[in-house]
């Protein structure tokens, strides 16, 4: 009983992290090409998080249970090719759910193969780590994506309200996008560093 | 000599109007890695740079015989991808059979070098810009050639960008954002739109 | 001997931060005084503004870090003085006060404010409103037409195509030599005035607030550029003429690139600066999406100087510093 609890706890620790304080896009500078590219209207943000769920999750599952067995030199290649394989379906499901998505996202959904913050994840965390902690850090980086990129979207759709027609264009090109981020990312470091010092204080 | 400057024009345009990583802003997750280690930051970049030739060609390739396809949308980024595992595979295996000793200490970067945003990124690239095989493959060079300077230029920075004098909040990662979206603002002046 | 690090920009001992940018807020004002006795009390109402903005930024930021507020070493407002000079005289008030306040509060204050600034505020300023009211920044109103500007209010004037538009259409522009000298045409508030311009970027040469090797280099490589690449079809000397002085290519040589903080540290670096900033600021005009595209080339420019730094100087440093990590 008390072992679950703690497992629980853990497993909330390791989804909070996912979705805030270890943020990958915003603490590890990974998977930030579909924020500051396609990140431009919510039916876009939807639409990116939804496939970026159904390709993460089940990727950093079958890692977690193969990602020991392949010698470490092929295994980015094997994560990729996974990606590749797990993507058919990804797309089907997301197109599934909203028709047209994936023509209209185009490269954006395409390169969602090779998002840096899903293939860290399948490379490097999953094979070491057990079931339960795989799946929460999946999901959390799930909720942490779709976070960003909503945020993202909102503050672009502000600003395009005062642009002119041109600047609408400049509101959505990637300059803006990595700007928008640079807050978004000191905001979290302000919180972790709060964090941090209100531990030192309790110890 | 016609194809030889359709290359050249090709590769001016990917480090400048067309240029993938700025105006795209595709793959600056693996910028600031190779940034992180300007001892590996060459060889890196010249990875990236034979990656993104090999994918835009293969890329070219593999649109043509999609071109009727009604899974192409679909299909064609997992097949550039499937060719991309292949082609890492293959370097790490001659790598590793004939120059061990180079292999050893820059193996570490061949798998980001080969599996990132901006080496399959190209084919997309060549498809927008209706690229011939000698543009493709100057665009391809110019790419990598961008990739270095732009992680050479981030290199240089990030000492600066976490001084004393900075809040808390911004020393490190949010102050290269915030740097890395100005410097693409430059380029933005260049082509004042969207590339893709 | 005591080895002291010292921080950007690098002084001799008698000068100070703030001395020199009392220097640069004495050669803004001086570019002032034509476009207010020619038009009224507009631009003078617009650098006011632009100025409260400047303030009220710093103290924002100051109150959000829960430091002391200290505005002493006005570098804000040399920031915002700048933006104004590059602003059409019938541009809103707000449209200044945007910038000044992405200059401030994304491009100074994140990277810890005046000494440790990667981008000259003002060109980044500049770049963002250019890119999100194009339209906006680049209506000039038409002086000929003998129109009176509103001191606050939004002005619905008779526009007219800057030299720089006129250039980048391909055409000649239709002016006399005289008029550009005394900055009777369209263009930015402060960058039209040819001779009032030469001679505060000489007043700051003099003072040594600012490195004339910048700003020579600059101007020859626009030279040159124009001479050898001319945008129309005149002769070299003409081409020339034409470039130096329109757009804000001068303004620039004079008041941002030359900016200590973003420039490098040694002679040679400036120079070399100089030229690449003045080669940059060309290809923009004939490549770029905009009729000027200087504050952009800056932006590439300011880029730069740490490999500049590195080149001249043999710094190394930045190899086992990363390394650690």
């Amino acid at each position: 009983m008390r072992n679950r609890r703690v497992l629980l706890r853990e497993t909330g620790t390791i989804f909070l992290n996912g979705v805030l304080y270890k943020n990958p896009v915003l603490v590890g500078a990974l998977g930030m090409f579909p924020v500051v590219f396609a990140g431009n209207d919510l039916k876009n943000a939807a639409e990116l998080s939804l496939l970026y769920f159904f390709l993460s999750v089940p990727l950093s599952l079958f890692f977690c249970l193969v990602g020991e067995m392949v010698p470490a030199w092929m295994r980015p290649g094997l994560v990729l090719a996974s990606s590749a394989l797990f993507y058919l379906p990804a797309a089907w499901l997301t197109d599934k759910i909203e028709p047209g998505s994936i023509a209209s996202l185009g490269m954006a959904a395409s390169l969602m193969i090779c998002n840096s913050m899903m293939l860290s994840r399948a490379n490097e965390y999953a094979p070491t780590h057990i079931g339960w902690a795989v799946a929460a850090d999946a999901l959390g980086c799930s909720a942490g994506f779709m976070l960003v990129i909503t945020l993202t979207v909102l503050v672009r759709s502000l600003l395009m309200t005062y642009a002119d027609t041109q600047g609408a264009i400049s509101v959505s090109m990637p300059f803006f996008g990595f700007l928008i981020l640079g807050f978004f990312a000191a905001f979290v470091q302000w919180i972790n560093e709060k964090r941090s010092q209100k531990s030192i204080k309790k110890r | 000599m016609t194809t030889f400057v359709q290359m050249l024009i090709a590769a001016l345009l990917a480090v400048t109007a067309e240029n993938i990583l700025f105006n795209g802003g595709v793959g600056f997750s693996h910028v600031l890695r190779a940034a992180r280690r300007p001892k590996t930051l060459g060889v890196y970049s010249l990875f990236v740079t034979l990656f993104s030739l090999l994918s835009s060609v293969g890329g070219l390739w593999i649109s043509t015989q999609m071109a009727s396809s009604v899974f192409r949308p679909v299909l064609f980024p997992s097949v550039v991808a499937f060719c991309a595992v292949l082609e890492y595979v293959l370097a790490a295996m001659v790598l590793k059979m004939l120059f061990l000793p180079f292999y050893k200490r820059y193996g570490q970067v061949l798998a980001p070098a080969a599996i990132n945003t901006v080496v399959l990124s190209i084919p997309f690239a060549v498809n927008r810009f209706s690229l011939s095989l000698s543009s493709a493959a100057g665009y391809a060079l110019g790419t990598g050639i961008a990739f270095y300077f732009a992680a050479g230029i981030l290199a240089h920075a990030m000492p600066g960008l976490k001084n004393d004098a900075m809040p808390k909040a911004f020393r490190g990662l949010p102050a290269m954002l915030l740097y890395i979206g100005i410097l693409s603002m430059a380029f933005a002046g260049l082509t004042g739109a969207k590339l893709f | 001997m005591t080895l002291l690090n010292a921080k950007t920009p690098y002084l001799k001992k008698e000068t100070s931060v703030s001395s020199m940018m009392r220097d640069t807020l004495t050669a803004l004002a001086f570019l002032l005084v034509l476009p207010v006795a020619r038009y009224g009390a507009r631009p003078l109402a617009m650098a006011a503004v632009t100025l409260v903005a400047c303030v009220l930024c710093e103290i924002a930021w100051s109150l959000l870090q829960s430091r002391s507020i200290n505005t002493s070493d006005c570098s804000s407002m040399v920031t915002g003085l700048i933006i104004v000079m590059l602003m059409p005289l019938n541009a809103p008030l707000w449209l200044p006060c945007a910038a000044a306040a992405f200059a401030i509060l994304v491009a100074k204050k994140p990277f810890g404010s005046t000494g440790h600034t990667p981008f000259n505020p003002a060109a980044a300023g500049m770049a963002f409103i250019t890119l999100l009211w194009p339209q906006r920044i680049f209506s000039y109103f038409n002086p000929s037409a003998g129109e009176v500007l509103p001191v606050f209010a939004d002005c619905n004037v008779e526009t007219a195509p800057s030299p720089a538009a006129v250039l980048k259409n391909g055409l000649k522009p239709d002016i006399l030599p005289f008029d550009m000298l005394w900055g009777v045409f369209a263009g930015p508030v402060g960058a039209t005035g040819i001779l009032v311009l030469c001679a505060c970027g000489l007043y700051l040469f003099l003072k040594r607030t600012a490195n004339w090797e910048i700003t020579a280099g600059c101007l020859f490589a626009g030279a040159v550029m124009a001479a050898l690449w001319p945008r129309i079809a005149c002769a070299p000397l003409t081409s020339i003429k034409y470039e130096l002085m329109s757009g804000s290519l001068l303004f620039c040589a004079v008041f941002m690139l030359t900016d200590p903080v973003t420039s490098p540290r040694t002679g040679f670096g400036r120079v070399l600066y100089g030229l690449l900033a003045g080669v940059l600021i060309m290809l923009f005009r004939r490549y770029g999406a905009y009729e000027q595209g200087a504050w952009f080339a800056i932006l590439l420019a300011n880029a730069v100087v740490p490999q500049i730094n590195s080149l001249v100087c043999g710094d190394r440093r930045w190899g086992e510093e990363l390394y650690e990590e």
